[in-house]
C-alpha cells in the first residue's frame, strides 16, 4: 500500500526533522543524522534535498536564512506537530510491545 | 602510441542508473576515467581507479541553462559536503564520483529515487515517444494504400521493401523502450514501498541495437537498389542530412551554454532554429529533386525515331530477351520497332517490363517476367495477375509448350491475347496484338524460362 504523504514519517524523514528542532543547514543534517543514532541512520545528499523541498512545500520547516549558497531552515509548529505525533505512534507501539512481552529483555 | 581520449556513445537508457554506475566504475579501473556527457562521453586516459560513481537526477534542470540554478548548485553543494565530485551533468542527468570505497549513497529512500526518476524520464521522453510512436504508425498505415494498390512494385523494389521494414523496425524499437520503462517503473515502485530497496533496470539494449543495426542495414541496402535510378541516395542524403542538422543544433546549443546565454533564451533560439531547419532541410530535399540532379526513373537509353506515313515517333532500343520476330520467324529489324526495358528488383521479387511496339502497324508485344525468390510468394503473385484484367482465364496447356501450366485469358467469351505462362521460378504476361498458336507459346516458355532479366 503506498504511504500517504507525511501520514507516517519515515525514519530519514523523522531524524531530519528532529535536527530541525534548531536552526540549522542542510550541511548540519548531514552529520548530525549518523552522530545522532550512532550511525546507524544515514541520509544521502540527494534524498535530504528532496526533502527539505517537500517539508518547505508542506510548511512543515521554514527556511530561516540564505547565506551565500548555504540555506539554514527550522521546524515550523506543523513540523513540529508531525513529528509528536510520529513520537506518539511509535510509543503507542512500543506500549503494545510491552503488554504483550512484559519488560523482559529481548532476545 | 596509446589514445588519450575517447567518445563512446553509452549503450544505456538514461534510467538505467545501475548499469551506468557499474560500466563508468568498469572503466574507471581500466584507466578510462569519464569526462563530459554529451552528445558522446567523453573517457580521458588516467590511472586505473578503484572509485565509486553515482548517477542522480535532478528534475528542475534544464538541458539549456549555462550554469546551475541556484537550487541545482543547493543539490551539488550537499553532495560535494559527503564527498561526492561531481564529473559533469547533462539536463537532469548528474555524475558524481566517490573516492572512498562505501560512501553513503546520494540517494537512500528508493520511493523517493523512483519517483525522481520517474519524473526526468516523462519530462525527457514523454513527448519523444509519443511523437514517434504516432510517426511509425502513420508511415506504416499511410504508406498501406499505396502498397496494396501496386504489390508487385513494392515487393520488387529494395528501397519501398527497405523503408517499411525501417518503419516498422523503429516502431518495434520504440514499443519495446516504452514498455520495458513502464514494466521497470511499476515493479520498482512496489519494491521500494514494500521493501524499501531499489529494483535495478532489466534493460534489453542489445536487442534494441540489433533491431537498429537492421533498420541501417535497410537504409543501406535502399541506397544500393538495383533499378539503376538515384531513389536510394536521395534517401541516404536524406538522413545524412537530418543527422547533420540534428548535430548542428545541438552543437549550436552548447556554443550558447558556453557563452552564458540564458536558458529561456537558449531554449527559444534553438526551437526557431529547429523550425527554420527543417523548413530549410525539407525545401532543399524537394528543390533538389524537382531540379533534376537526381532521377528516379531507370536512366533511359538514347531514343530513336521511328518513321511511318510520314510521321516520326520517339522509339528506344533497349535489348529484350523476346522479340515477336522470334515468334513469326521474321528477321530482326530495328527499323519499325521501338523496344523497351526496365525493371526493378529486391531479394523475394524481381519484376521485369518489356515492351515492343510498332509504329508500322506490325507484330507487338509487352511482357512482364516476375522472377520470384522467395517461393512461397509464388502463388500471391500469380493471383495478382490473375484479377488484374478483365475476363478470366481458362488452362490452355498443362505440362506441355516447355511450361508447368499457361493459361489464356478470356473475356465475353472470346480468347484474347493475353497470357500467363507459368515456368519453375518465374512467372510471365504476355500481352500480343495476335492470338499466338501453342507452337509460338512454346518458344515464349523455353526462352523466357532462363533468360537473364536483369535491365541494363
Amino acid at each position: 500500500m503506498p504511504r500517504e504523504k507525511f501520514k507516517t514519517l519515515t525514519e530519514q524523514m523523522f531524524y531530519v526533522l528532529l535536527c530541525l528542532k534548531e536552526e540549522c543547514y542542510g550541511m548540519d543534517i548531514l552529520d548530525r543524522v549518523p552522530a545522532m543514532t550512532d550511525g546507524r541512520v544515514k541520509v544521502g545528499s540527494g534524498t535530504l534535498y528532496n526533502l527539505l523541498e517537500q517539508f518547505l512545500e508542506a510548511r512543515m520547516i521554514r527556511e530561516t536564512m540564505v547565506l551565500g549558497r548555504r540555506r539554514s531552515y527550522i521546524l515550523t509548529a506543523l513540523g513540529q506537530e508531525m513529528l509528536e505525533r510520529e513520537y506518539e505512534r511509535i510509543h503507542a507501539q512500543a506500549e503494545d510491545y510491552r503488554r504483550i512481552f512484559g519488560e523482559e529483555p529481548m532476545r | 602510441m596509446r589514445k588519450k581520449k575517447r567518445v563512446i556513445l553509452v549503450p544505456f537508457a538514461n534510467y538505467d542508473r545501475t548499469a551506468i554506475q557499474e560500466y563508468l566504475e568498469d572503466q574507471a579501473r581500466k584507466g578510462w576515467m569519464l569526462e563530459s556527457i554529451d552528445f558522446g562521453w567523453v573517457f580521458r586516459r588516467t590511472a586505473p581507479r578503484n572509485i565509486r560513481f553515482a548517477v542522480c537526477y535532478f528534475p528542475d534542470a534544464s538541458a539549456y541553462d549555462p550554469r546551475p540554478t541556484s537550487k541545482q548548485q543547493q543539490f551539488i553543494d550537499l553532495c560535494t559536503h559527503t564527498g561526492w565530485v561531481l564529473v559533469d551533468s547533462n539536463a537532469q542527468m548528474h555524475i558524481f564520483y566517490h573516492t572512498e570505497p562505501d560512501p553513503i549513497p546520494i540517494e537512500t529512500d528508493p520511493v523517493m529515487e523512483v519517483r525522481t526518476i520517474h519524473q526526468v524520464t516523462i519530462k525527457q521522453y514523454g513527448a519523444l515517444w509519443i511523437v514517434m510512436i504516432i510517426n511509425c504508425l502513420l508511415r506504416i498505415f499511410l504508406d498501406c494504400p499505396t502498397r496494396a494498390m501496386y504489390p508487385l512494385q513494392e515487393l520488387s523494389s529494395m528501397d519501398g521493401i527497405a523503408m517499411y521494414v525501417l518503419w516498422i523496425i523503429l516502431l518495434i524499437v520504440w514499443v519495446i523502450d516504452i514498455s520495458q520503462y513502464f514494466l521497470w517503473y511499476r515493479k520498482a515502485k512496489r519494491i521500494a514501498q514494500d521493501k524499501g530497496a531499489f529494483y535495478p533496470v532489466k534493460n534489453s539494449r542489445r536487442f534494441q541495437l540489433f533491431l537498429i543495426s537492421i533498420a541501417l542495414a535497410a537504409i543501406v541496402m535502399a541506397g544500393l537498389n538495383t533499378d539503376g535510378s538515384d531513389s536510394g541516395i536521395v534517401m541516404l542524403l536524406c538522413f545524412v542530412l537530418v543527422a547533420v542538422v540534428v548535430m548542428l543544433i545541438q552543437w549550436l546549443t552548447n556554443v550558447m551554454k558556453k557563452k552564458g546565454i540564458p536558458g529561456g533564451t537558449n531554449k527559444a533560439i534553438t526551437v526557431v532554429v529547429s523550425i527554420i531547419a527543417t523548413f530549410a532541410l525539407i525545401s532543399i530535399i524537394s528543390s533538389t529533386i524537382n531540379s533534376g540532379v537526381f532521377s528516379f526513373l531507370a536512366p533511359e537509353e538514347v531514343t530513336y525515331t521511328c518513321e511511318h506515313n510520314d510521321y516520326t515517333h520517339q522509339a528506344h532500343r533497349d535489348a529484350i530477351p523476346l522479340r515477336a520476330e522470334d515468334l513469326t520467324g521474321e528477321i530482326y529489324t530495328t527499323e519499325g520497332y521501338s523496344t523497351y526495358a526496365y525493371g526493378d528488383s529486391s531479394f523475394i521479387l524481381g519484376q521485369y517490363m518489356y515492351h515492343q511496339t510498332s509504329c508500322q502497324n506490325l507484330q507487338e508485344m509487352n511482357y512482364t517476367v516476375l522472377d520470384i525468390k522467395l517461393p512461397s510468394l509464388y502463388y500471391y503473385c500469380l493471383d495478382i495477375l490473375f484479377y488484374r484484367d478483365r475476363g478470366s482465364y481458362m488452362v490452355i496447356c498443362e505440362n506441355r509448350c516447355g511450361a508447368e501450366i499457361i493459361y489464356q485469358r478470356y473475356a465475353d467469351g472470346d480468347p484474347k491475347a493475353t497470357y500467363l505462362i507459368c515456368l519453375e521460378d518465374r512467372i510471365a504476361k504476355l500481352d500480343a496484338n495476335w492470338l499466338l498458336t501453342e507452337e509460338q507459346l512454346t518458344i515464349v516458355a523455353s526462352i523466357l524460362k532462363d533468360c537473364p532479366l536483369s535491365v541494363d
